[in-house]
């Protein structure tokens, strides 16, 4: 549905030059919930902001479905008004001298669409009750609370059925209570009115539970695309592991290729199942990635497997968190973080760790 | 969905337009009077011939007169700048930081001498302080030998000057102590530092930006001073440039208007760097300044028994300078207190029945009323644009036009007129009352666009993009968003310009004729005339008219935080 073709924007100030986005290339399929993680700086704000049209890029095109909407080489801009979508901004951008419905009419009485009165009327009330908040139909805007403006941007955004949802950091204002519930139900809506939606976050659990799929930025860049679980589980650089959470990383050498990409590799904990995304030749360096919950202890009297690690570890400090608990063991040179539900041990104490499953992710050593 | 064109050239876009219309305007308003003002300093009129020449420069440069002064203006400014700027530092961080009774009514009593015209403020201290019929003079005569104070003195002209100013200073300093974080000095505290310590390393680097942004605006203050220095040098022939360039060019017979535009030209250059220094350092300090939404508590560091000091010092000081006045004013146009001082006993209103039915003077009210009206809605209007155009677009160019339209602040009302009546001398506009409308949009359209700045910075940026994205082009967004969410700043913006154009005297001396008279200048020809009652009387109604005016923009201003 959008597509962003070799975008690039570089700012100058009088003492250096950022590029903000370097040559940026990405399909947004019609209909998905799609999200831009990074962190600050790394150009995802910006980016959104193209597809709306509110800044310009210098280079690159941006399409929407088969429509060229800019592309600075022709001269060609479509200005934000002229634009399809709808947007959710991170202050919520409610205007305080209008009430929720004048709010929420706005964009239906402001030429794209020309509706009569009773239609502008019928429409608004679906898309303020579609938010749940028909009872607040003509509450003064600075009477709302943050949850409320929330919902009236987004009614606001989708009142005029447009074909792309734009969300900047909509959730990063609210509690963490609210947010939570914000996440399901905002998910649920999109999915409801079938809109594609480009969603900025740098929070990466708003990421994993909302998104269809997720771009990981980084200074100027998408390091990598995919399902959340791609993106989990199989990040393609070290920036995009780290940047999902926190990683165990561990040397080893690649012993027996199975096919292109998952092998047999030696560690001085023992021997595992690794997987990359191009697996190197027998005896070349990697680094295996070990999420903190992939790892779990062994029992005294459980025996030791062929074929899976078994690391020895001295445990060290423990974090609780209510659900589960974080400690950190150090086992030979390394500092390793595991997660567990239950209190793992007092410190000092000697454990057993090994993998939960019967493969791990790797990287080329040079990655890292 | 219908079929709409949606490629739109990159060229010609709303923003550029706007930009385009307030080069034009402000080229013309500021640009224009500038060139004409050198012109007239390079050339002489001999009948209807214009020749080039240095002669003028010639004339003011090879005297020794007129460097005595440029050197007394100078002096003038810097001890008032230095004087009205302590007391206004040092009573603003009484009242932000510490213990001081009355503190949080300071910021509104502190507008109370700002309801005083300067011509006013001037007039009464020549009542108080005129060396033999002065009143407090007249009361120490019994103690002392007569005239212990001289207020047709240079002492006089800065003394009463600083006053009218100080309040000015408290503002400024007040708003921009206030918006410095507590938690910065107590974090000072917390890691063992005493009260002046922490004055001396926290608080006061903080400030300096301000302090000389303030001192800045306070000396081009003192150089265009007018009013002040009028009523209470020229009596006693002490003359600064502005008074200087006046004489020159209407007073003195035959005028020298070649020899007062080199004084102009003077002063523009002066002006240029001033506005220079003072955008210098407001350019890293206008963030944290404008930001007046964000009130800290205020501290309250304990000054001990010298509170009390403090707090009557303050308003000892506001009343002297700003209910003495009226006290007296009122007394006088009642015909209560007669000139020279003496009680009569009784009160009749003759002297208002005069101001609103001498033919003369009603014209003149009309006059001041259609000048304040239209000069502050045509300032504001202006204003507005040129603000937007520059803190909203991208436009290029924006960075000059913000900078033309700021020279004004700096010019001398005298200075600024000699342009204008080159430039206008053979338009229809000369001798009427547009042209004194004209010629205070100009001067007063920094001080239009900086308090719209506030409002229009007040508007996140959203508030617009949100328009954007609903489909509003940028006239409609304006319309919709951004002038009513402005709307307050706007009218507390037009309020205060309201009250300046009602007092408005270096310019209507400038550019005034029979028929085109204003309230300021009635009053002074009452007060050359010695018709003190008809003074008192103009004054009051001009603090009447004021008022409303100064309660609507503080009223708003003060709930200005709706979002």
């Amino acid at each position: 549905m959008i597509r962003l073709e070799n975008l690039s924007k570089t700012y100058r100030s009088r003492d250096r030059v950022v590029n903000v986005i370097q040559n940026l290339t990405q399909d947004i399929p019609a209909g998905s919930f799609f999200t831009l993680l990074g962190p600050s700086g790394c150009g995802k704000t910006t980016t959104l902001r193209v597809i709306a049209g509110l800044e310009r890029h210098d280079a690159g095109k941006v399409w929407f479905g088969d429509e060229l909407i800019s592309d600075p080489a022709q001269g060609l801009f479509t200005s934000t008004s002229q634009r399809d979508i709808g947007m959710v901004f991170q202050s919520y951008a409610i205007w305080p001298h209008m009430d929720v419905a004048q709010n929420v009419a706005y964009p239906l009485t402001t030429g794209r669409s020309k509706l009569d009165r009773t239609a502008i009327e019928a429409q608004v009330k679906a898309a303020v009750e579609l938010v749940g908040l028909g009872a607040q139909l003509h509450a003064p805007a600075t009477a709302l609370s943050g949850g409320q403006q929330q919902r009236v941007a987004l009614a606001r955004a989708l009142v005029a059925r447009p074909k792309v949802l734009l969300l900047d950091e909509p959730l990063s204002n609210l509690d963490a209570l609210l947010r939570e519930r914000m996440r399901q139900e905002l998910t649920e809506l999109q999915k409801k009115v079938s809109v594609t939606a480009v969603y900025v976050t740098h929070d990466r659990a708003e990421a994993l539970s909302m998104s269809d799929y997720i771009a990981v930025m980084n200074q100027g860049r998408i390091e990598m695309t995919g399902s959340p679980r791609e993106v989990y589980t199989k990040p393609k650089t070290v920036f995009v592991a780290q940047f999902l959470g926190h990683c165990n990383f561990i040397d080893a050498t690649v012993n027996e290729m199975i096919d292109a990409q998952v092998g047999v590799a030696q560690t001085e904990f023992g021997f595992t199942k690794v997987r990359m995304n191009a697996l190197a030749k027998p005896g070349e360096a990697i680094k295996l990635l070990i999420r903190p919950e992939d790892l779990r202890t062994i029992a005294d009297d459980e025996p030791e497997v062929s074929g899976k690690l078994s690391i020895r570890a001295q445990l060290g400090n423990s974090m609780y968190f209510g659900e589960n608990f974080e400690t950190d063991v150090v086992a030979g040179q390394y500092r390793l973080r595991y997660k567990s539900s239950d209190f793992a041990g007092a410190a000092g104490s000697i454990v057993r760790l090994t993998l939960r499953q019967s493969e791990c992710w790797a990287f080329p050593a040079g990655a890292l | 969905m219908q079929a709409r064109s949606r490629q739109q050239a990159g060229g010609l876009t709303m923003p550029r337009v706007l930009l385009t219309i307030g080069f034009v305007v402000v080229a013309a308003i500021v640009i224009v009077p500038c060139l004409m003002l050198m012109i007239e300093s390079l050339t002489v009129t001999s009948g209807s011939v214009r020749q080039a020449t240095l002669q003028n420069y010639a004339n003011v440069l090879g005297q020794t007169r007129s460097y005595e002064l440029l050197g007394r203006t100078m002096l003038f400014s810097v001890v008032m700048t230095l004087c009205a700027g302590s007391a206004g530092f040092l009573f603003a961080w009484l009242a932000v930081r510490t213990n001081t009774p009355g503190r949080r009514f300071m910021p509104v009593a502190v507008l109370l001498p700002y309801l005083i015209p300067p011509t006013l403020g001037a007039v009464c201290w020549i009542l108080l302080l005129s060396p033999r019929n002065g009143i407090i003079n007249q009361l120490l005569s019994s103690l002392f030998a007569e005239g212990v104070f001289n207020i047709y003195s240079f002492t006089g002209m800065i003394f009463v000057e600083s006053l009218y100013t100080f309040p000015l200073a408290f503002i400024f300093f007040y708003a921009s102590l206030s918006s410095v974080d507590p938690a910065l000095e107590e974090a000072s505290a917390a890691a063992g530092a005493g009260p002046l310590q922490t004055f001396i390393k926290i608080t006061l680097p903080r400030m300096l930006p301000t302090v000389i942004s303030v001192a800045t605006i306070i000396f081009i203050i003192g150089l265009e001073s007018f009013d002040v220095a009028w009523f209470l040098g020229y009596p006693a022939k002490i003359y600064i440039l502005s008074i200087e360039v006046f004489l020159l060019t209407r007073f003195n017979y035959p005028s020298d208007i070649g020899a007062a535009a080199v004084y102009g030209v003077i002063a523009l250059i002066a002006a240029v760097l001033l506005v220079q220094l003072y955008r210098r350092v407001t350019v890293d300090d206008r963030k944290f300044v404008s930001i007046t939404g964000k009130a800290y508590r205020l501290g309250t560091l304990d000054i001990g028994r010298f509170r009390w000091v403090a707090s009557f010092a303050f308003y000892g000081l506001i009343f002297l300078i700003g209910v003495v006045p009226v006290l007296l004013m009122g007394a006088i146009s009642l015909d209560a207190v007669t000139w020279p001082f003496s009680l009569s006993g009784s009160a009749r209103f003759d002297n208002y029945v005069w101001i609103f039915t001498d033919s003369e003077s009603v014209r003149a009210i009309w006059n001041t009323a259609a000048i304040a009206f239209g000069g502050a809605s045509l300032a504001v209007a202006i204003g507005f644009a040129i603000s937007y155009v520059c803190l909203r677009t991208q436009a290029k160019g924006r960075g000059l036009l913000d900078y033309i339209s700021f020279l004004p602040f700096a010019f001398p009302g005298s200075v600024l007129a000699i342009g204008i009546i080159s430039t206008f001398i053979n338009s229809p506009l000369y001798n009427t009352i547009w042209i004194m409308l004209l010629a205070f949009c100009i001067k007063f359209m920094p001080y239009s666009i900086r308090n719209i700045n506030g409002s229009i910075m007040q508007i996140h940026h959203e508030m617009e993009e949100a328009s954007q994205v609903a489909g509003a082009p940028l006239l409609m967004t304006i319309r919709r968003i951004v002038l009513p969410l402005a709307l307050p700043g706007l009218v507390a913006a037009w309020s205060l310009l309201f009250i300046v154009f009602i007092r408005q005297f270096s310019l209507p001396v400038m550019l005034s004729s029979p028929g085109s008279q204003v309230l300021t200048i009635m009053l002074f020809q009452e007060w050359d005339a010695g018709k003190m009652g008809h003074v008192s009387a103009y004054g009051i109604l001009m603090v009447l008219a004021s008022l409303p005016f100064m309660i609507a923009a503080r009223v708003i201003s003060g709930k200005k935080g709706v979002s």
